[in-house]
């Protein structure tokens, strides 16, 4: 058992053999932490598939899909909420990215004066309650006028997300040679070039990493968006707690499940890179 | 076919110095080998000479034009670093091409180029596999490849050798400098290991702690080093130290005669090849008595150790001179004045 462990961790082993077996512990380990996810997931489902689940009744006995009809119907407000979820995302999965490569770099390869202080400066938004962050930040937006708009959501998705991005970023610098790319310069390539063929497929992984969590962190956000969106922008979980507070349980659980559900479905299909990541590489202090 | 100047450059990074007021020039098609230990800023002047690195002071020229304001892209001096350099995510062709596709050359023609390169340092019909799929040696083949591609004016060759087993080093040594002298590619070739310098280089230039201490072809290192450092590292054995006054240098076991007009009087460093030093028959000159204490047998000579005083003398003799002395004996050794060559002594 544990030489195949061992033998399954080697990058050649993993090349030639992408199914194999792992040791049981690992199973059970994933066994257990999936039950724990499907479990509140498959109540939830239960929930949204009836009228009335009342104690005893161990199943619900009036089966219908009337919370699914109306949310998933044309022109449900569902569909805008989900294209704004989705369009701020994959907005500020850009934005941080671009922020965090530059910013990783420095703190990954680089060491200079106050550099404590900037992890620490990076922290911060982090420990501080977000209700706080966003209140002082909403006083700031309202002078600068990007209170109720789209980049002022996007922009203030940035304070919680930019730091996972450029901790994980400067985890994968601090094990990235350079030397590749002072090659590839005496080679004829410009520093942008150098970049485009020599870092990025390099860094390509965790840039992976970063970009899923920076999506699912800001798919995420409640308060920042009700805050500085001040209802204007209406994501998934502005419209899922105004659903709740609705005291429609079925409605409310069959939108936790379109709201969890994409998150679940980028989480599985990237967690191949995850995985692969050594931990090292990822960084997270 | 291009010379390169260095003048007075400094490079320090804070205040550490790593190179320091470092003026050479290479010639024109010449592979010049960098030697030194480690820490002697052997890369450094790579990736300044490759315009990575900025001189704190000085200037770096291309025949005769300073090069200082061109990014690298622009200078065609290709760097070939030690151990696999190659990019991972390209196919062993496009590594090859690599300079032709960033010059713009149409991708079938790059690689149909590449290849052909490939096939002239011994690689055919490998283009499509990854690096990660070569060995060593295949790789550092590629590198040579890629770097010949790239039409430089300078090749500048960062220890390439040092991870290769020695059968593989030794034919990457010939490859590299075939190639070299066919396309007379003026190169610089930064070594610490002194046999492969002496092998490679028309000329050497050896630095310790980023100062130049000597440049000249191997043979000078030998013979006419310019101070105890430079014949220390050159293995140098026989070396003692004395005070000239005119022709003579007072060593402290006998007054020699010297026929070197250089360095001046004062405190000197005295030391002779081993295959200079005579045994047995007293010479006219320079001739003191010591005694054999180890004599060993080499195959193509025997290496005898004599002691003179508290001095200790190797002498080199073919095997069948070297029949008639045992250990114990005590015989005339000559150090014949042409071949006696002194240095001034180091101030520290």
């Amino acid at each position: 058992m544990n030489q195949q462990a061992v033998k399954s961790n080697s990058p050649g082993a993993r090349q030639h053999a992408p199914e194999q077996r792992r040791p049981r512990s690992t199973r059970t380990l994933a066994a257990l932490l999936l039950t724990l996810l499907i479990l509140p997931l498959a109540a939830l489902a239960l929930f949204s598939l009836t009228r009335g689940y009342f104690y005893p009744q161990l199943v619900p006995n009036d089966w219908n899909l009337r919370a699914w009809r109306l949310l998933l119907r044309p022109g449900s407000e569902v569909w805008g909420a989900m294209v704004t979820t989705v369009s701020v995302g994959l907005a500020v999965v850009a934005v941080a990215l671009v922020v965090a490569v530059p910013a990783g770099r420095a703190l990954g390869r680089h060491t200079f004066r106050a550099k404590r202080l900037v992890e620490l400066a990076l922290l911060a938004p982090l420990l501080a309650p977000p209700v706080v962050v966003a209140m002082g930040l909403d006083f700031a937006f309202l002078r600068l006028r990007l209170t109720n708009s789209f980049w002022g959501v996007v922009l203030v998705h940035l304070v919680p997300t930019v730091p996972y991005a450029v901790f994980i970023m400067s985890g994968v610098f601090a094990n990235y040679d350079p030397a590749g790319e002072g090659q590839a310069r005496t080679l004829g390539a410009t520093r942008l070039r150098a970049f485009r063929y020599v870092t990025l497929p390099a860094i390509a992984p965790g840039l992976v990493v970063a970009g899923v969590l920076v999506l699912i962190v800001s798919w995420s956000q409640y308060i920042l968006t009700l805050l500085i969106g001040g209802g204007q922008v209406v994501t998934l979980p502005i419209l899922l707690f105004a659903t709740s507070t609705g005291g429609d349980t079925a409605l409310t659980s069959a939108l936790a499940l379109i709201t969890i559900a994409p998150v679940l479905a980028l989480l599985f299909l990237t967690s191949r890179h995850v995985s692969r990541m050594p931990a090292a590489r990822i960084g997270i202090p | 076919m291009t010379t390169l100047g260095l003048q007075e450059v400094s490079k320090r990074y804070g205040t550490a110095a790593a190179v320091t007021d470092l003026s050479m020039e290479s010639r024109s098609g010449e592979l010049l080998t960098l030697l030194g230990p480690s820490g002697a800023g052997k890369t450094t002047i790579l990736k300044l000479v490759a315009g990575l690195l900025q001189p704190t002071a000085g200037d770096i020229r291309f025949d005769g034009r300073s090069v200082l304001a061109e990014p690298p892209e622009k200078r065609r001096a290709v760097l070939m670093l030690q151990g696999p350099s190659l990019f991972p995510y390209m196919s062993t062709a496009d590594n090859a091409a690599f300079a032709l596709l960033m010059r713009g050359v149409a991708r079938s023609q790059a690689r149909t180029r590449g290849e052909e390169m490939l096939t002239k340092v011994g690689l055919s019909g490998i283009g499509d596999r990854r690096p990660s799929d070569l060995s060593g040696g295949q790789q550092q083949r590629v590198a040579l490849a890629r770097a010949l591609l790239a039409e430089p004016r300078l090749l500048l060759l960062d220890e390439p050798l040092a991870n290769l087993d020695p059968e593989l080093r030794a034919d990457m040594r010939s490859l590299i400098r075939e190639s070299q002298r066919e396309r007379a590619i003026t190169t610089i070739f930064v070594t610490h290991d002194q046999e492969e310098a002496v092998e490679m280089g028309d000329r050497i230039a050896l630095l310790s702690d980023g100062r130049l201490e000597q440049i000249g072809p191997p043979r000078d290192f030998y013979e006419r080093p310019s101070s105890a450092r430079v014949a220390q590292f050159f293995g140098s054995r026989n070396m003692f130290n004395g005070t000239r006054r005119g022709d003579t240098v007072a060593a402290p076991f006998a007054d020699l005669h010297i026929a070197h007009a250089r360095p001046p009087d004062g405190p000197v460093v005295v030391t002779i090849r081993p295959e200079a030093v005579l045994l047995g028959h007293g010479g006219p000159e320079n001739t003191v008595e010591g005694r054999i204490i180890e004599s060993h047998y080499r195959g193509t000579h025997v290496a005898i150790r004599v002691a003179i005083g508290d001095v200790i003398i190797e002498a080199s003799l073919r095997p069948d001179e070297a029949r008639s002395f045992s250990v114990g004996d005590v015989t005339k050794v000559t150090l014949p004045p042409a071949r006696l060559w002194i240095m001034p002594a180091d101030e520290t």
